[in-house]
């Protein structure tokens, strides 16, 4: 009879105790597998927002632009990156403006774009009235904006920096479910903000493939000019990322320590089943059986005993994510986020990723549980007296 | 009877020949009269109160220097419109500063008036005109840095008489009135003028003009550094 | 006897005390360390806020600064309560060739005083033409101490442009605020804006507590009564948004901790069922002897409110010292760069634990909950064994 199959009948033929132990298990199985997919789900929002909406997936400007982020230090003449896994490009201008209706004046950041950006941005197809800019002269804005400022479409705001002034006719709202864009979203014509202006534009939106961000930013950095920088959406994001970072700190010791304690459930009852069986394992090793062998069917019984909690778990924190991935369950609280945080660039939804490498980390159950059952209902067999136990036999 | 027929003729050509904008420039010119010296008189009437100032004008239909000689808690305050470009010296801070371009449209002294409707020639740089039934209709270009939707301008016999400003949901927001246009030296100009605010009753503002010499205005009052100690 | 039976199986009621002690720390520590951020947070909107403010009536639909701007009545208020009147408006800040729009706010000298704790450089300003900028505007602007700038706020009733001299720099938690944040006299502000008026008063009042709504509540019922055409709000209702994560907050905390407990409460239900499954012959033998099924339910409750109870102290008595400790201060074990960025959203680098009867009472309920559900299924269990089969039993 091989290890693996007595190991298996012994674990059944203690059918409650398997079952409590596994409770344990499952829960802790899928809370890690939960917590796993809402940090990833978080972080992949932080993301999207930032590549499509916010900033771009990589930037380019000169350097002295991302420390003096004022137009004066922007690109003065037409510049164009050259690089195989740049996909799309194209020129930005950002303007600290004031903005002027005729009933309220805020101020604000107006973004000169090409028309022509939906390569790049997922803002225009996210007009909710109105259309997107076409031509100088025109303006789109973030629908909260357009609230505050009480203006509406087809009517003109005024554009005022020192240099001078502009009436731009408002021609659509957005409404993407971003902050940054919703409530603080100016868009004009690039060639509007350049008069204003008098660059060619501040910085250059790279379209790269999905994850290739900073690998991009590092080989462009390697290759660009002197005086300008590539930098990746993460190091665009801003203080939100810091957020990211510290849950992620928080919460992968948090699981840890849940794995460990859930394989101590697992073990403590390895332990009572030992107990139970010394006369038994006395007498197998009187039978030539090492202590070793028998220490590793202790550990192999751990092993499944908590496998089998570790598989429905399994099978239950994938459903659990599958459907809050597809579902908005945290829209309420990603709403009021986005009301406290305005300008963190937080998404009005968040759903939870879903990837196999969460099971890996869950697997750790399994293997503390044989490793500790190694360690001390393991030792006790190791160190067992068998002419102690058989005498009482 | 040919020589009528031609006067007529002639006079048609010449009314034919004037386009919207010529009417609207030419009222402007009559508006902002020759170049003369004088002393205006702001009362700004709101409900339950009244402000009155007295100005001193220096003027030659193009620039203008102005300075506020009552009250005495905003005696020295000076301003100074060189075409584009507008000043102010406040004895209080002791310096100048520039006001950018489209501060023009702004409240003049806190009342309903603009910087542009004393000394501005807003109206045809930055709206297209047109005419209709006699009424000379101004739409903004585009880009043009005005909050206004429309404006109505309507004259009589070639001078501005009423001008009615729009906002861009349709509304008339404020009305201008001039009156008791006099002669001087070859050219006109309005004794008063009032503004009135359509949307809040009982705000009002008038300019009258209490004294005036007509004639050439010293070069140095259109020098920033006379607008510090007056000209 | 429940007592006695703990410490017949020490090992693993240590263990099992140990992880319930360990939940009970754990829930304890994340509680202080939460009710402190929150109370961070909080502290800074009141001190931003003032206690008590008063605006125009409507003044979320009315717009310009002529419909904002209000005469300030006096308020005759008790003493020991301070009022300020404070004008704002939007405006373009010119140094040179640069520009920037800032949100122009006039301060009274008692609203100056609050900054002093910000100033990263200069001083408050003393007179007139004296201006406070946040120092990322300043280098936005490329202007230092001493230097003038110029202020354009179109819309008003007032001069429409001022100039200032840069007196002080303040360094605020949030950069974005920084950078458009101007801080001038009143009288000037006024001068530039609208004369004689402002915006709004900010009502504070000495020894109210952070969370306490009474007193503010009474003297706005009061103020209001007085001020007709003028609204009066508690700090609160002028910012909803926190208002409205305030009741959140306690739901969260109680659901959090809960996950903490289910751990626990399970890793118990296990630890119950295998001290049973030791002493399954023992408790055949009690049943013979006459100990019937309620008196066996009760023995297992007790034995699991007795380790629960004990390592809840244990736990109880590590976590409030903890706490104590994070009451004096103490910074997020957290690197550097994060504790900075964390800044940004209002969160100072030190935070001061907070723990308050409901919190634990919250967690010594949820042990105790957890002590009895746990048992429930073991002593049912134990309750319904024969006597006979149970002395017998060979596992």
């Amino acid at each position: 009879m091989t290890l693996l199959r007595l190991a298996w009948r012994n674990v059944w033929r203690q059918r409650r105790r398997t079952l409590l132990l596994s409770l344990v298990v499952v829960y802790v199985t899928v809370a890690v597998l939960f917590m796993l997919g809402f940090l990833d789900g978080y972080g992949e929002s932080l993301v999207e927002s930032y590549a499509a909406y916010v900033e771009a997936p990589v930037v380019v400007a000169p350097r002295a632009f991302f420390e003096d982020p004022d137009p004066e230090n922007g690109f003065k003449t037409p510049f164009r990156v050259d690089h195989p896994r740049v996909l799309a490009q194209t020129p930005r201008l950002s303007l600290p403006a004031l903005l002027r209706s005729p009933y309220r004046t805020l101020g604000g950041t107006l973004l000169g774009v090409d028309p022509g950006e939906r390569a790049i941005s997922r803002v225009p197809a996210k007009v909710a009235e109105g259309r997107w800019l076409r031509a100088p002269g025109e303006m789109v804005l973030g629908q909260r904006l357009a609230e505050r400022l009480d203006v509406r479409v087809g009517e003109r705001l005024l554009v005022e920096t020192g240099e001078g002034a502009l009436g731009l006719t408002v021609v659509g709202l957005v409404r993407s479910g971003v902050s940054n864009v919703d409530f603080y979203g100016a868009y004009a014509h690039l060639s509007d903000t350049r008069a204003l202006s008098g660059v060619w534009a501040t910085h250059l939106a790279l379209k790269v493939s999905k994850g290739q961000e900073e690998r991009v930013a590092r080989e462009l950095n390697g290759r660009l000019p002197p005086g300008l920088e590539a930098r990746g959406v993460w190091d665009l994001m801003g203080p939100i990322r810091a957020d990211y970072e510290a849950n992620r700190l928080f919460f992968y010791p948090l699981l840890g320590l849940f794995l460990l304690l859930a394989a101590l459930a697992v073990v403590s009852t390895a332990y009572v089943s030992v107990r139970e069986r010394l006369k038994e394992f006395a007498m197998a090793e009187s039978l030539g059986l090492t202590p070793w062998r028998l220490a590793g069917q202790v550990a192999l019984e751990a092993a499944i005993a908590s496998g089998l909690g570790f598989l429905l778990g399994l099978l239950l924190g994938y459903a659990l994510l599958l459907y809050t991935a597809t579902h908005d369950v945290f829209g309420p609280l990603m709403r009021l986020s986005v009301e406290l945080l305005p300008e963190a660039g937080l998404a009005e939804h968040l759903y939870t990723a879903l990837r196999p490498g969460y099971a890996l980390f869950a697997f750790l159950v399994v293997l503390f549980s044989a490793l500790l059952a190694l360690l001390f209902p393991g030792r006790l067999l190791l160190r067992m007296e068998v002419s102690r136990y058989l005498k009482e036999a | 009877m040919p020589r009528t027929l031609s006067l007529v003729l002639f006079l048609l050509a010449l009314a034919l020949a004037q386009t919207p904008l010529d009417k609207l420039k030419a009222a402007l010119d009559r508006l902002r009269g020759p170049a003369h010296e004088g002393v205006y008189l702001i009362r700004i009437e709101r409900p339950g109160s009244e402000k009155v100032y007295r100005l001193k004008v220096y003027t030659d239909g193009e620039r203008a220097h102005l300075r506020v000689l009552e009250p005495k808690a905003e005696t020295g305050l000076a301003y100074l419109s060189l075409g584009q470009d507008l000043y102010l010296y406040d004895p209080r801070l002791g310096r100048t500063l520039r006001l950018p371009p489209s501060a023009r449209g702004e409240r003049f002294l806190g009342s309903d008036l603009t910087y542009q409707d004393l000394m501005g020639r807003d109206l045809e740089r930055l709206f297209e005109v047109s005419e209709a039934e006699g009424v000379l209709v101004l739409t903004p270009r585009p880009g043009a840095p005005t909050p206004y939707g429309k404006v109505e301008v309507y004259l009589r016999e070639g001078f501005l008489e009423r001008v009615v400003y729009y906002d861009q949901r349709g509304q008339a927001v404020r009305e201008l009135l001039l009156k008791g246009y006099q002669a001087l030296s070859g050219a006109f100009l309005p004794r008063e003028m009032e503004l009135k605010d359509l949307l809040r009753p009982g705000y009002r503002t008038v300019v009258q003009i209490l004294e005036v010499r007509a004639g050439a205005v010293p070069e140095r009052c259109f020098q920033l550094l006379y607008l510090e100690r007056g000209c | 006897m429940a007592w006695r039976n703990l410490f017949r199986a020490p090992g693993r009621n240590l263990t099992t005390g140990g992880v319930v002690a360990l939940v009970v720390f754990l829930s304890l520590v994340f509680l202080s360390l939460y009710g402190g951020a929150m109370d961070a947070f909080f502290r800074l909107l009141l001190e931003r806020t003032g206690h008590l403010v008063v605006r125009v009536q409507g003044y979320g639909e009315k717009e310009g600064l002529e419909e904002l701007a209000f005469a300030p009545p006096a308020l005759d208020l008790a003493p020991g309560a301070r009022v300020e009147g404070v004008l704002e408006g939007a405006a373009l800040l010119i140094a040179g060739e640069r520009s920037r729009p800032v949100l122009l706010t006039g301060l009274e000298a008692q609203g100056f005083a609050r900054y002093r704790a910000y100033l990263a450089a200069g001083r408050l300003p003393l007179a007139s033409g004296e201006a406070l900028l946040g120092e990322a505007l300043a280098r936005a602007l490329k202007v230092g101490l001493g230097e003038e700038v110029v202020a354009y706020a179109p819309g008003g009733m007032g001069l429409g442009v001022y100039a200032f001299r840069v007196v002080g720099l303040l360094d605020l938690p949030e950069t974005l605020l920084e950078a458009r944040t101007l801080l001038v006299p009143l009288e000037d502000a006024q001068a530039l804006l609208f004369p004689g008026r402002v915006t709004r008063l900010e009502v504070r009042l000495s020894g109210v507590g952070l969370y306490e709504t009474a007193p503010l509540e009474a003297l706005k019922e009061e103020l209001a009564s007085r001020l007709p055409g003028l609204a009066v709000e508690t700090w609160l209702e002028a910012n909803p948004a926190y208002a409205a994560v305030l009741p959140l907050y306690d739901l969260v905390m109680a659901i959090y901790v809960g996950f903490f407990f289910l751990l626990g409460g399970l890793i118990l239900l296990n630890a119950l069922y295998l001290s049973l499954v030791e002493r399954v012959r023992e408790f055949g033998l009690l049943h013979a002897l006459g100990l019937t099924g309620g008196r066996v339910v009760g023995l297992v409750l007790w034995e699991s409110l007795f380790l629960v109870g004990a390592a809840t102290l244990v736990g109880l008595g590590l976590g409030l010292l903890v706490h104590l400790e994070m009451a004096d201060g103490f910074r997020l074990p957290l690197p550097d760069w994060v504790l900075k960025q964390y800044r940004e959203f209002g969160l100072p680098e030190v935070l001061y634990g907070r723990l308050g009867a409901k919190e634990v009472l919250l967690t010594l309920g949820y042990a105790f909950g957890v002590a009895l559900l746990a048992a429930v299924w073991p002593a049912w269990v134990a309750s319904r064994l024969e006597a006979v089969e149970a002395m017998r039993y060979v596992p």
